[in-house]
């Protein structure tokens, strides 16, 4: 193969698994804090939505971003409160917010439009590549890496940043306290269910960030599948990662080689049916899951904060 | 002049009165020890005091001045600071983590190595033997326990709290806790020391306060204070005394033999562990909490597969067997009473039923049939004198005493011929514990034959025919009741020499 | 404004404030709803009343609204049973995705060639055991590997919605369907009939199903094992319960009706399988059933309330060209309120304005 073009398709797998980065940097920050979002699927789809109706009226891509965000972060705080502060069984609350979230962000499709019209098949202003001068100059790495659109860069920092976060500051290592041992925390002063609270919106905001890269850079517009699986697909990566944001860019670009993959054999050519190529993701996904949690439980390793998913009450 | 005055002391939980118009002081350069039993209120005090619960009433002066201790970080910035029971600690976090863990000062990005230097000072000051960057699931339980103190030393607290310190460590251990407590009061730190055991308050204490039923039936100088005085206001009656079990022993019942396993960590847990159990007979595991106790009667009872040896019952090799299997063939009442032996949310009929399920025939295997059930409950409630009586009533509205006591009836009635019991009596008070171990010797008269793993000594050495002690994994030694003396004892219980991961 | 929470000591409200708060929430959610349909420019009484006639009104819509209630009960049955041992089938939607295939499968290739009679029973057994084995196989994941079994049942549902995407545009695409993405009509033996407008056998199986499923759960040996699985797995352990056997003989039961529903679908209702056919059921079916606190008789009228906000939507959107889609957000308001309301049995919650406080419950 050219290797142009084997760097191009590499790039393409990166953007392509940005808005997953994102959901999974915000997933580990909120499950470390103990609390498990299943929602993450609704979030991004509502901060795609969101972020792209808000170019579309007001052509500013930082304002889509931001918007993104807060809107995404509001679906997340329903889930934070219903969860942390109402005690509700997370995985319930989880379904219901995807129910919702997705309905509501194809809800919003079907009227955010000009005059109570769909979104869907309209443009906007979006995201192109921004190539970093000396930087993009290195061989092979340089276009895959420096050669991509304002959002993925920023995907970079949070990666560094949440993991410098976690590992090295003082509220990292209250993240990871409150997760373990939430008891403990309280006793030694923390407010386990307002962290937990925090954090939970803070993962929904990294959820809509993604949803709104999708809208607005990798495949700008809106569609109902448009986020097709990928909010679930973070959720898998969290464990893959074993809560580490590192090695979750790793899973990522193991996501990304994949889909690679899955774009070359669409140009081989038509023999292959494209919804067995559109299989391929999630049945990887049951096969990754499968193979770390064996290699887990043989290496003895426990990835998971030991407090996760439990509602903490304090006793009396 | 006392620091801390605690005045009029109330609280109720439900309608349970936990704590009743209880005073105490506390005064500067001395260890007070409060004492009683399991329920007596000393657990509700030093949470009150720790700022875990609030009182109903009653009124704590730190100081000559009014305490509002709304929170444990309040008991902290007034220089409180507690050793609990069930260690505040972080499993997956290191030891210099877990201590500057809410202490951490303006700084957003730790600065470990300070912390490091300062418990490496602490521990050398103290002697208190901690290895700052290893993890605390890599600790031994009086490891963990040298974390939490030289975390309360880390944050300068003056006023000392330890609850029951001394329940998960061995006899040694347990000397060299008394020395740090007398060299800290020595220093002016002002020490709550919370025990039912009497020895440990008369050697270690300066004061006494003797806690019974939520109130403070005395407050002694120790040296001017004889124990038995002490111990007959604590329990308020004569203790029972020791058990009989003299007879005859029958053929073995349970061998195993050079039996090697790892604990959940992949960690050596037992190593070649070979003994032998005979009808009619009581074996005892002793040994300090966390030597392969749990992980042996695991084992047996199919919870947990070994790496090597064999276990074998009436001759029939059951090694690594199913749990259904086990769950036929002998009784197991599990340390973990409730979670595991029963389900607190099901009703007592229900419970009853638990291990009694496995492999029926015809109808009966299919169909639950609920009156036969609350029938055969309502004879086990009342064989075993369970209170309430009521079948229908969920277990977790029963006290612990009534709960263990349905238990090892519900085991007991499916008739085996072998019963393992696991920390059998911890958290009953002295009746409740009377009555479990007159249960346990009346089946080995009729000739059933028992294993009991047990953390507290003297409740081996009244029950057991002959008592393992179990040291990182291995049987250290075989004690006979009648005949082996203390220091023996002791010597046994502490393994060779201190503890190899601590450095 | 300030709100603070402070934790009760009552653990057990009475039924009269339960009830008292579940109807307060019910008005609070319809408020909220009616706010959230200002704001997209919208009449929140016309709105309400037309939901209303549109799923309970005339004889038609009622019969539209047992149409929808029938999958959706039939797929809450069959996740509560695995709900029951605290195992989350979040696959029902790719359970009945399979089950629509294999019974698409039946009609279209063997039925030419069985007696009239069989054609109906060889479906439901086909259809049966292939949701069984798209359900088992996340169990037997789980069991042997200990896989999240919400992810794995989960990614399957996208494989299941592929395959049918597959064979409605390519592998089994009505040659004389003029390009419109489905397979041909049934023939006439592979229909299941129909009995009130297009409400059709089903709903009654569906009845009969929760009875059968309220009496496992309730007397049975396996439903009490499910229980105490569910409550504690260590103690299913310890008592000697076959937990990993019991999960995969839930998740076959589960599996085959959720599959059951998939067919009652194409051979009751559409007697072809079409683009479009997954309407993300699954997910609506889990909320269902633990709407019904996992009890088997209340997951009927919780599945016929939905299912009437749901044929209530569709009204809208005729009538007043609302999306559907405001349906499930509806439903998800109510759901948050009423799930947020239980917050008041935790919590004693004050309000403070400017000096005034307000205290729930006083």
């Amino acid at each position: 193969m050219d290797v142009a073009i084997l760097t191009s398709l590499v790039a393409v797998a990166l953007s392509s698994g940005t808005s997953i980065i994102l959901a999974t940097i915000g997933e580990i920050l909120t499950e470390r804090s103990g609390v498990v979002n299943l929602g993450l699927e609704g979030m991004m789809a509502i901060g795609a939505v969101t972020a792209f109706a808000v170019v579309y009226y007001t052509d500013s891509l930082a304002l889509g971003l931001l918007v993104s965000m807060i809107a995404a972060g509001l679906v997340a705080a329903v889930h934070g409160f219903l969860c942390v502060v109402a005690g509700q069984n997370q995985t319930l609350i989880g379904i219901i917010i995807v129910t919702t979230g997705l309905a509501l962000a194809e809800f919003l499709g079907q009227r955010l439009g000009p005059s109570n019209s769909a979104l869907i098949g309209v443009t906007t202003a979006h995201f192109s590549p921004v190539e970093i001068p000396v930087l993009s100059a290195i061989p092979f790495l340089g276009k895959i890496l420096f050669n991509q659109d304002p959002v993925v860069y920023a995907m970079y920092g949070v990666v560094v940043l949440t993991w410098f976060y976690i590992s090295k500051t003082k509220y990292g290592l209250h993240l990871r306290a409150i997760g373990e041992n939430p008891r403990a925390a309280d006793a030694m002063g923390l407010r386990v269910n307002r962290l937990r609270f925090v954090y939970t919106v803070l993962g929904g905001c990294l959820a809509g960030l993604g949803g709104a890269h999708l809208s607005l850079a990798f495949s700008p517009g809106w569609s109902n599948t448009l986020v097709g699986g990928r909010g679930w697909i973070a959720i898998a990566l969290v464990i893959f990662s074993g809560w580490n944001p590192v090695r979750a860019l790793f899973g990522a670009i193991l996501f990304g080689g994949f889909s690679i993959l899955q774009f070359h054999l669409q140009i081989l050519g038509s023999a292959f049916p494209p919804e067995f190529l559109a299989m391929l993701p999630y049945l990887l996904t049951i096969v990754v899951l499968v193979v770390v949690t064996r290699w887990e439980s043989l290496s003895k390793r426990v990835g998971a904060p030991a407090a996760l998913g439990e509602a903490y009450v304090r006793e009396k | 002049m006392p620091l801390v005055r605690m005045k009029g002391i109330t609280k109720h939980f439900g309608g349970i009165v936990a704590n009743k118009d209880i005073s105490v002081d506390l005064i500067p350069g001395e260890v007070h020890a409060l004492l009683g039993e399991n329920g007596a209120g000393k657990s509700t005090l030093i949470s009150i005091l720790s700022g875990m619960c609030h009182p109903d009433g009653g009124e704590i002066h730190i100081d000559g001045e009014v305490a509002r201790i709304h929170s444990p970080q309040d008991a902290i910035a007034r220089g409180i600071g507690t050793l609990y029971q069930h260690f505040m600690l972080w499993e997956s976090l290191t030891v210099a983590e877990n201590i500057v863990l809410g202490s951490e000062g303006h700084a957003v990005v730790l600065r470990l190595q300070e912390v490091v230097d300062r418990i490496n000072h602490l521990s050398r000051n103290y002697g208190l033997n901690v290895d700052p960057n290893a993890y605390i699931w890599q600790l031994t339980v009086g490891a963990q326990q040298r974390v939490e103190l030289i975390r309360i030393l880390f944050h300068q607290a003056d006023i000392i709290i330890l609850d029951e310190p001394t329940a998960v460590l061995g006899p040694q251990e347990v000397g060299s806790l008394g020395e740090i407590l007398k060299s800290l009061a020595a220093e002016g730190k002002t020490i709550l020391f919370v025990t039912h055991k009497l020895d440990e308050v008369m050697r270690f204490s300066h004061q006494v306060t003797v806690l019974r039923d939520g109130r403070n039936v005395g407050t002694f100088r120790t040296d001017q204070v004889k124990p038995e005085q002490i111990a007959i206001l604590m329990v308020g009656h004569q203790v029972p005394s020791a058990i009989n079990t003299t007879h005859p022993l029958g053929p073995t019942v349970l061998e195993v033999s050079t039996l090697s396993a790892l604990n959940a960590r992949g960690l050596p847990a037992l190593k070649q562990v070979s003994f032998t159990v005979r009808a009619g007979e009581i074996l005892g595991v002793g040994g300090v909490e966390g030597n392969g106790q749990e992980e042996l009667a695991s084992i047996i009872t199919g919870l947990w597969k070994s790496q090597s040896g064999t276990v074998t019952l009436n001759g029939v090799d059951i090694t690594n067997a199913s749990p259904s299997f086990i769950a036929r063939v002998m009784g197991y009442i599990p340390s973990d009473r409730v979670g595991t032996g029963l389900i607190p949310r099901l009703s007592l009929a229900l419970n009853t039923t638990l291990r009694s399920q496995a492999r029926r025939s015809g109808v009966d295997r299919w169909l639950l049939d609920l009156k036969a059930i609350r029938r055969r409950a309502q004879d086990l409630i009342a064989t075993y004198r369970v209170h309430p009586s009521d079948p229908d009533l969920p277990a977790h509205q029963l006290s612990g005493g009534n709960q263990q006591r349905l238990l090892i009836g519900r085991e007991v009635s499916l008739d085996r011929r072998l019963i393992i019991a696991a920390q059998p009596t911890r958290g009953l008070d002295i009746d409740a514990t009377y009555q479990v171990h007159q249960l346990f010797v009346d089946l080995s008269f009729k000739q059933v034959a028992i294993l009991v793993v047990s953390t507290d000594l003297e409740e081996l050495l009244k029950i057991c025919h002959r008592i393992l002690i179990l040291s990182r994994g291995e049987i250290a030694g075989t004690i006979d009741p009648d005949t082996t003396d203390r220091t023996a004892i002791g010597l046994l219980l502490a393994g060779q020499k201190g503890d190899p991961r601590a450095v | 404004m300030l709100f603070s929470f402070e934790e009760t000591s009552d653990p057990k409200p009475s039924l009269s404030r339960r009830l008292a708060t579940l109807l307060l929430s019910l008005v609070f959610a319809l408020v909220i709803g009616a706010v959230f349909m200002l704001s997209v420019g919208v009449d929140p009484p016309t709105t309400y009343l037309t939901m209303l006639s549109g799923a309970f009104g005339s004889s038609y819509s009622l019969s539209e609204t047992l149409v929808k209630a029938t999958p959706l009960s039939f797929l809450a049955l069959a996740v509560l049973l695995p709900s029951a041992a605290q195992f989350w089938n979040v696959g029902a939607e790719g359970q009945y995705a399979m089950g629509a295939f294999a019974g698409t499968g039946i009609s279209l290739f063997v039925a030419p060639s069985l007696p009239p009679g069989l054609v109906i029973p060889i479906m439901l057994v086909a259809a049966f055991a292939m949701g069984a084995v798209w359900g088992v196989i996340p169990a037997l994941l789980k069991t042997f590997f200990k896989a999240n079994e919400i992810l794995t049942t989960l990614m399957m549902n996208y494989i299941a919605a592929y395959w049918l995407d597959y064979l409605v545009y390519t592998a089994w695409k009505d040659p004389n369907g003029f390009g419109f993405p489905g397979t041909a009509v049934f023939p006439a033996d592979a229909w299941i009939p129909q009995i009130f407008g297009r409400m059709h056998v089903g709903f009654f199986l569906v009845l009969a199903l929760a009875v059968v499923i309220w009496v496992v759960m309730g007397r049975s040996r396996f439903g009490f094992e499910l229980k105490v699985m569910r409550e504690s797995l260590k103690s299913a352990y310890y008592s000697g319960f076959p937990v990993a056997r019991n999960i995969v003989i839930a998740m076959v039961v589960s599996g085959g009706a959720a599959a059951l529903a998939g067919l009652f679908e194409i051979a009751g209702i559409d007697h072809r399988l079409q683009a479009g056919f997954l309407m993300k059921y699954g997910f609506t079916a889990l909320i269902i059933a633990w709407m019904a606190r996992l009890n088997p008789l209340a997951v009927i009228p919780v599945a016929i309330l939905y299912a009437g906000l749901s044929t209530g939507a569709d009204q809208l959107q005729l009538s007043m060209g609302l999306p559907s889609s405001i349906a499930t957000v509806l439903m998800g308001i109510i759901l948050v309120v009423i799930l947020g309301s239980q917050v008041l049995q935790r919590y004693r919650v004050t309000l403070t304005v400017g000096g005034k406080l307000w205290t729930l419950p006083s």
